[in-house]
């Protein structure tokens, strides 16, 4: 061996490889592209409509009623905005800022960021004709504010009596650790920086031994605790709070023009999938005789990534186990812009994810367990028969550390805040009243799982949550 | 287009002209290719890892419009950020695996003796320390010269050169 056998061992890259990634890297250039004109014309909108709301008093009545004629309350009937423009300082209080239509407000505007599935159901490629999600729903949002506003005494009083430079040892992945992060921060913002968060990524194996030794005092997990885990935490003597906080859900989404497939089943997405379909399944008819000779362009996660481990699972019966001529990315944007451009694609994405910002693309029915299929959709979530691509994410609190008060706080902030910022770590929030039941199981301090070392996909929670845990 | 060169090249010429995106992608992919297999081994690992750095520089490719030499040197300081994260992560699956293999009775000898030249040498810089892997992936990987890996890493020239002498020597040894 020398320097010139070394530089020998240089190999051109694989032609297919070359190409696949050319062709991704082009979508992706386009995407951002448009992205940026989008943002550069809504930024002169928005600055030209306000320009033009302040200089023209007849814009600005014109503006109010037309919200108030489509019921949306205008700032200038709410007493807490009018006077933070007297010049006020707004209160620190959480329980009279929340109790003040104000929340509402932010709750709405956050709503309105991932409220993009509702049009799924409301763009003229809607095939499923239930009640759209519940994100912008004023009467949903109202109930979290109400949530937020119940619980702001108790919050306030355990963040009162902390003492400085607590720490608190938060794992997870995936959705859980972005959910776990955006919390964080929040949080240390009304803790008033006096708890000191760690947030670590951990593998959900790995996660469950670190609560277990007692490393993590809160671990985020994509499914709950498996017997040997449970063992694992007897034999070290810890016991555990077991909290749903979201859903993941994922929508299998295809072209608009795919005028030929409205629903599909399991079976079906994986015979497109599994790794024995690489380079021999290309075409749509290769997997149901009644679909057409068109070419399959497949757009799915990156290799690490939750989803795809998700996906996997819940379609191949393996995590990981995909083909690999797809085109993988970690943008749910670029999987919506590819499948918007090609006939023949189909691909799956988080279900908050920007889906109806276009109408190129529409999201399947899934054939669940029954037979039954049915649209992503909040009810279909919360009712267990979107399955098995939505799943809860639950939390493991270390039952002793539950007592502090830091985790108290930690954990009471987390249910009742948020299901604002869940959106933005691609996971689905609780109805507001079964984060009260949670609330309610967490100040009970039962310990155990009620999952019975099982599968969680399928199990409505409301129903599973009555359930008594057993540790 | 080579990290020297482009770093040498006058940047009135540089600004004169549009950027090729299709030409600096057919330069670079295989440098980026190159360095990530003798970073990684596995051809579909290189393959990931090139993906990831290549969609992660187009993302913000437009920073760099008139700016190539800069965009080289980026899209390889992306390649090496990406594969230290992919080892540190491999490195606690290695463990498991490697658990598992002894318990099959395959040695590493026979690990070797199985795999590809490439494999063969990852699996003996894998020995080394992860900046003396990284010298021999820049160096004939991404075939760079010794002066850009010494701007990259930040050593001295004639100190790469050294270290790459004795590191050859100390494979040639185990090989």
């Amino acid at each position: 061996m020398n320097d010139q056998f070394l530089h020998r061992l240089r190999e051109p890259p694989p032609l297919r490889f070359a190409t696949t990634l050319k062709a991704k890297l082009d979508l992706r250039a386009a995407a951002v592209a448009t992205r940026k004109r989008f943002l550069y014309l809504m930024s002169l909108l928005v600055i030209g409509g306000t320009a033009l709301a302040f200089v023209s008093p007849s814009v600005r009545q014109l503006v109010a009623s037309t919200l108030e004629s489509v019921g949306l309350d205008t700032p200038s009937a709410h007493p807490g905005v009018r006077s933070r423009a007297d010049g006020s300082a707004p209160s620190t209080n959480t329980a009279s800022r929340v109790a003040s239509p104000i929340e509402m407000e932010v709750l709405e505007l956050r709503s309105k960021s991932v409220e993009r599935p509702n049009a799924i159901a409301a763009s003229p490629n809607a095939i499923d004709s239930r009640q759209p999600i519940g994100y912008s729903d004023r009467a949903a949002n109202a109930q979290r504010a109400a949530l937020i506003s119940k619980h702001a005494q108790s919050l306030d009083a355990d963040i009162a009596i902390l003492s400085s430079d607590v720490h608190i040892r938060v794992g997870g992945a995936g959705a859980t650790l972005a959910i776990f992060k955006v919390v964080g921060e929040e949080f240390g913002i009304h803790a008033k920086q006096k708890i000191r968060m760690s947030t670590r990524f951990s593998g959900v194996e790995d996660g469950f031994r670190k609560l277990c030794r007692g490393e993590f005092d809160i671990f985020g997990a994509s499914r709950p605790i498996l017997k040997p885990e449970m063992k694992d935490c007897a034999v070290q003597g810890t016991k555990f709070i077991e909290l749903p906080i979201a859903y993941e859900v994922l929508a299998v989404i295809v072209n608009s023009n795919a005028t030929w497939v409205n629903e599909i089943t399991t079976d079906e997405l994986k015979k497109m999938w599994e790794p024995a379909a690489q380079g021999k399944v290309a075409r749509w008819d290769q997997i149901n005789d009644a679909w057409p000779k068109q070419s399959l362009q497949l757009f799915g996660a990156f290799a690490n990534s939750s989803s795809l481990d998700y996906f996997t699972d819940a379609i191949v019966g393996k995590p990981k186990a995909t083909r690999s001529d797809y085109i993988g990315t970690d943008s749910a944007n670029y999987v919506r812009n590819g499948v918007g451009r090609y006939t023949g694609a189909i691909g799956y994405v988080s279900y908050t994810s920007d889906i109806a910002l276009t109408t190129q693309v529409k999201a399947l029915k899934i054939v669940n367990s029954a037979g039954q299929p049915v649209s992503p959709s909040e009810s279909a979530i919360v009712d267990a028969s979107y399955t098995p691509l939505s799943r809860p994410l639950l939390m493991y609190v270390n039952a002793e550390r539950a007592t502090t008060p830091e985790i108290r706080a930690y954990v009471k902030f987390l249910l009742t805040h948020c299901a604002k910022w869940i959106g933005e770590a691609n996971g689905v929030p609780l109805p507001a009243d079964m984060y009260e039941s949670v609330l309610a199981k967490f100040a009970s301090g039962k310990a155990g799982t009620v999952f019975d070392g099982k599968s969680a996909i399928g199990v409505q929670l409301d129903e599973a949550l009555a359930r008594d845990p057993a540790q | 287009m080579d990290l020297e060169e482009a770093t040498a090249q006058p940047q009135e010429n540089a600004l004169a002209q549009p950027v090729d995106w299709n030409a600096v992608y057919s330069e670079q992919l295989p440098r980026i290719y190159n360095f990530l297999r003798f970073r990684v081994g596995r051809r579909g690992d290189a393959e990931e890892l090139t993906s990831r750095t290549f969609e992660k520089a187009w993302n913000a490719r437009d920073r760099y419009r008139r700016d190539v030499a800069g965009f080289s040197t980026w899209l390889i300081g992306i390649a090496r950020n990406v594969a230290t994260d992919h080892l540190r992560s491999a490195r606690n699956h290695l463990s498991l695996d490697a658990a598992i293999n002894s318990s099959d009775g395959i040695t590493a000898e026979d690990e070797v003796a199985r795999i590809s030249d490439i494999e063969r040498l990852v699996t003996l810089t894998s020995t080394l320390e992860d900046r003396e892997a990284e010298l021999i992936a820049l160096k004939y990987g991404a075939e760079l010269n010794n002066r850009a890996i010494a701007r990259l890493i930040g050593l001295s020239e004639s100190n790469v050169g050294t270290l790459l002498h004795r590191l050859v020597e100390k494979l040639r040894a185990s090989w």
